[in-house]
């Protein structure tokens, strides 16, 4: 019973080892500053939400979305990825969600504008 | 035979007014010619022979009148013909000079619209990028002057073609000169402020009544010069994602006030923005957005900073939620 025990915490540990070693205790400034450039991504955002906040950076991190949502864990603070290349980061209270639902029915709406010229080119192209 | 004296008065009169009109009388024959001035046969024959002499020297004039005065009327004509040719020829060149001023000499000037961004291929086979509400006008006779020359209103991003003979490439914005040798470059000139980047090449940055005769640029360094101050910034190790990401389809504001971001954005968008919640103008910004329409702008802004904007045509208030 207690060799059990003493096995599921080693193996915690090691875990926690583990994430320690691939992870870096950084402000959260300077983490979407790294995550910019790695990425090669643009950020949206009030300077002041992210201030003074320190945060783990995954260093293994295989894609923008797990990088971000990595550093955004513990913070009160949410983001939103468009056209894979910008992200906002915001407030994750109602009137978040309600700037945000206002921001994706725009953003719908240019997609959606977009597929319909796009599509329209296609067409015109076979007629060609 | 009749001898002279067997002549009547009036024929005798008229061989005397002869030889008078000859200039042939003798002294004798001119005082008899006098003696008969008196008759009335010789007055009469004077009359007549002075209508044969009016008459003959009418008809002379008239015979050398005819041609003279065909001679003026063509040498009138001459003239006139030569000076209508002269002018022709003179205004024909004139025109061909303009024409040709036009086409090879003069400015050529390309802008763009509130939104719009262009590019440009010039004569010289340097490429512009030129951003939106921005101008520059190209000197046509680069080639007979040696020197290609731009004049720089706004926004523009600069890929120079380095020519055999490197004929110098100089941009002129607001209080700064850029001397340029096959170079990319960036340079705003918006709000009595130049801002010049270097991304390739080398480039001199010469100052307008300025102590600094130059500053020498090598790629990545940033340079920021405040006419109204005339304060001098200097970077060095800047990227062209932080100082001209709009070249590449992508507004990129690092940790400015969102006042300024503002002043930006109306450069861009044309749009006048309002606000008068000061604390909301001071706030410290990132802004990452696709160089799209203002509608994207305005909604990523309104979800980062929880504000609203109330469009009435061109002017913008902002608001907090």
């Amino acid at each position: 019973m207690f060799s059990l025990w003493a096995m599921s915490l080693l193996s915690v540990m090691d875990v926690n080892a583990l994430d320690l070693k691939n992870s870096e205790e950084m402000y959260l400034i300077e983490a979407i500053d790294k995550i910019s450039r790695d990425f090669d991504v643009y950020f949206t955002f009030d300077k002041a939400l992210v201030s003074g906040i320190k945060v783990n950076y995954d260093k293994n991190a295989v894609n923008v979305e797990d990088a971000v949502g990595t550093v955004l864990k513990k913070t009160t603070l949410t983001f939103k990825l468009i056209n894979e290349q910008f992200l906002i980061i915001y407030k994750n209270d109602e009137e978040g969600l309600k700037s945000l639902r206002s921001m994706s029915k725009h953003l719908d709406k240019l997609i959606r504008e977009e597929e319909r010229a796009f599509n329209k080119q296609a067409v015109l192209t076979r007629m060609i | 035979m009749l001898s002279f004296k067997d002549l009547p008065v009036k024929n005798k009169f008229e061989e005397l007014f002869k030889k008078y009109v000859d200039g042939s009388l003798s002294r004798e024959e001119y005082e008899k010619f006098l003696g008969l001035l008196d008759s009335d046969d010789s007055l009469a024959a004077l009359d007549k022979e002075l209508d044969k002499l009016w008459e003959h020297d009418n008809n002379q004039e008239s015979e050398v009148a005819v041609p003279i005065s065909t001679a003026k009327k063509s040498a009138r004509q001459f003239v006139f013909w030569g000076v209508a040719a002269t002018i022709l020829i003179v205004l024909g060149f004139t025109s061909l000079g303009i024409f040709l001023q036009n086409s090879s000499s003069g400015f050529e000037e390309y802008h763009t619209e509130f939104g719009e961004v262009k590019e440009l291929t010039l004569p010289d086979g340097s490429e512009i990028k030129l951003n939106a509400n921005s101008s520059i006008t190209w000197d046509k006779a680069w080639e007979a002057k040696g020197k290609r020359q731009i004049v720089l209103t706004g926004e523009a991003f600069f890929d120079i073609q380095s020519l055999p003979g490197k004929i110098p490439f100089v941009v002129e914005t607001g209080e700064v000169s850029l001397e340029v040798i096959g170079t990319s470059f960036n340079v705003d000139n918006r709000s009595e402020k130049v801002a010049i980047y270097l991304d390739e090449g080398r480039l001199n940055v010469h100052l307008k009544d300025s102590e600094i005769d130059v500053i020498k640029m090598m790629p990545g360094d940033k340079v920021q010069v405040d006419s109204e101050t005339n304060k001098i910034v200097k970077e060095t190790n800047t990227s062209l994602i932080n100082s001209a990401s709009w070249k590449n389809g992508i507004l990129n504001f690092k940790d400015m006030k969102l006042s300024d971001v503002l002043i930006k954005l109306t450069d861009i968008y044309g749009k006048t923005f309002v606000c008068e919640n000061q604390a909301l103008l001071d706030i410290d910004l990132y802004l990452g957005v696709p160089f799209a329409n203002w509608d994207t702008v305005k909604q990523v802004l309104s979800l980062s900073l929880d504000i609203e904007f109330i469009e009435k045509e061109d002017t913008v208030e902002i608001k907090r939620l």
